[in-house]
């Protein structure tokens, strides 16, 4: 006589998963002064704004999730948002088979465990376009503070700039600067 | 003296399937899509094993009237200048370069593609149109296959003819529809320097120019991210390596009909809107690979860049330089038509595209006291 059986097969899934975005943009700074001297310059400016020396000689400063990279020598910024966590998924399923007909229990069972899988991984991709997105999100929103202060920097270091030219041109007799509108006047005596 | 009275032209007889081949032939060279379709849906007889002398005789005349009209008609009877041994001059093409010192005639080749278009093949399916080894292509061959090309790309043969070798490395072929050859070896374009390709290239960029300008227009439709980039990735491949080809053999006016249509789409679409409008509205990809679609999708007119960099190479060949001449003709090109407009054009759309455009407040003004 025959018998049916009812299975229950559990599958859980840990995995890191990690969603990142980046730009990458060019600080358009005036040749005023040899590059050695504009890159001396923004340094100077870089470090008064908390970003970090690297060995490999570029600044960085991190933000929370978004990590911002000033190459001095060439004007090249990158930002970067990163996104990590560690999800878990768990999915549980059930089958029937008979004792004596059709497939056994041990094919039963991986047939399950099989569709599990196939479920679990179409969750975590779920999920990773969900942190993809949250990576994105985060970094659109950091760029709106990150333009002004990019175009702030880009204004003081022409500046600068512009005073030492000045100064190797002849005597400095009077400078008008304006924060507002970044408007400088130099008069100079040759 | 009496003159000669009119003789009418023999009548020359044909069967039935040359007859088709050769109004086949002739609907081709006069563009003629709607004959060509007549033609085409109705039974495709079955390829003679070969043709008769009077045949040959018409198709030739065919071949021949319809390769001049046809070029004519692309633009070969505009007044252009071009470089010839490193000096400009002004005219038509055919009052440049007369025609008889060149070969124009076409190869076996050309036949056995119209014979691969116009008939079916005995034993089943068509073979794939291969060339004969023992004959290359001439160029008069290589414009028939783009003006087959141009005329059979929304035909349902299309996608069989983009699949054949001699159609992927026709330079004509890949200038005018990059897009359709996705990581396709680049065919050579120093064969469009010298000889007969040069002159049937000047004669072609009334024709090249109009049809990029147009196809930038008509692309802007609807379509997926994806498609987008394949083609901008395609196109700046295949107009880059050109433009190299042109500049480093001191050709830039084979390359005038690129810098004319980034010019025209750049001075008809100042405004980002334009660029995007088309594109998927979709938020899901990274702000990293939008952008670099975006970039993309502005390939024609980022053409001006290439061009830039001749002009301010130009500038600095002096007179006594070889190049001269050739520099100061691109430099008069580059103003005839607003080239510097253009690129500051691009610039803006460039920086718009850019949400990080840092730049100084204002630029700094000086003033002599």
């Amino acid at each position: 006589m025959s018998r049916a059986y009812r299975i229950t097969v559990r599958e859980s899934l840990t995995r890191e998963i990690r969603g990142s975005d980046e730009i990458a943009t060019q600080l358009e700074l005036l040749g005023v002064l040899p590059p050695e001297a504009m890159a001396e310059l923004l340094k100077g400016e870089l470090r008064g704004r908390g970003y970090d020396e690297t060995p490999n000689g570029t600044f960085t400063r991190t933000d929370g999730a978004v990590t911002v990279t000033v190459d001095p020598c060439d004007g090249t910024v990158v930002v970067r948002a990163e996104q990590e966590k560690e999800v878990t998924v768990e999915k549980t399923g059930e089958a029937g088979y008979f004792d004596d007909v059709g497939p056994s229990e041990k094919n039963v069972r991986e047939r399950v465990a099989e569709n599990l899988r196939k479920q679990l991984a179409e969750e975590l991709s779920a999920e990773q376009k969900q942190l993809q997105e949250k990576a994105t999100a985060v970094l659109e929103g950091h760029l709106a503070d990150l333009q002004p202060e990019l175009a702030q920097i880009v204004n003081k270091v022409t500046r600068e700039a512009l005073k030492q030219k000045a100064a190797q041109l002849g005597t400095i007799q009077s400078i008008h600067e304006d924060d507002k509108t970044g408007d400088l006047t130099m008069t100079i005596e040759v | 003296m009496t003159e000669a009275p009119f003789a009418p032209p023999p009548v020359r007889s044909v069967t039935l399937a040359e007859g088709h081949l050769i109004r086949v032939a002739r609907a081709i060279w006069l563009m003629d899509s709607m004959e060509l379709a007549r033609l085409l849906t109705t039974d495709r007889p079955v390829a003679p094993p070969c043709l008769s002398p009077n045949a040959v005789e018409l198709l030739q005349e065919s071949f021949r009237k319809g390769f001049l009209r046809r070029w004519m008609q692309d633009g070969a009877w505009q007044i252009g200048t071009f470089l010839h041994q490193g000096r400009p001059r002004t005219g038509r093409v055919y009052e440049q370069h007369p025609m008889v010192e060149h070969p124009w005639g076409f190869s076996r080749n050309a036949i056995t593609l119209l014979l691969w278009l116009a008939t079916t093949h005995p034993a089943g399916p068509r073979p794939a149109w291969e060339l004969d080894p023992n004959v290359p292509l001439t160029v008069a061959d290589q414009y028939f296959v783009l003006v087959v090309y141009r005329l059979f790309r929304h035909h349902r043969d299309h996608a069989e003819l983009a699949s054949f070798v001699p159609i992927q490395e026709n330079p004509w072929v890949r200038i005018v529809f990059p897009a359709d050859f996705p990581q396709k070896p680049m065919p050579d374009f120093r064969n469009l320097l010298q000889g007969p390709a040069s002159i049937l290239q000047e004669g072609l960029q009334p024709f090249l120019e109009k049809t990029l300008f147009e196809q930038e227009h008509r692309k802007q439709q609807s379509v997926s991210y994806q498609q987008i980039q394949a083609r901008g990735e395609a196109e700046t491949e295949t107009w880059t390596t050109f433009c190299e080809v042109m500049h480093r053999f001191a050709r830039p006016d084979l390359a005038q009909f690129l810098f004319r249509s980034a010019g025209r789409i750049l001075k008809r679409n100042r405004q980002l809107d334009f660029w995007r409008r088309g594109f998927p509205l979709r938020h899901d990809l990274r702000l990293a690979d939008r952008l670099k679609i975006e970039r993309l999708a502005l390939a024609l007119p980022r053409m001006m860049e290439v061009f830039s960099g001749w002009e301010e190479q130009s500038r600095r060949v002096s007179f006594y330089d070889e190049d001269y001449a050739v520099a100061q003709w691109f430099l008069r090109e580059y103003e005839e038509h607003s080239g510097a407009a253009h690129r500051r054009t691009l610039q803006q759309l460039l920086q718009q595209l850019d949400p990080l455009a840092a730049r100084p407040l204002n630029p700094p003004e000086t003033e002599a006291l």
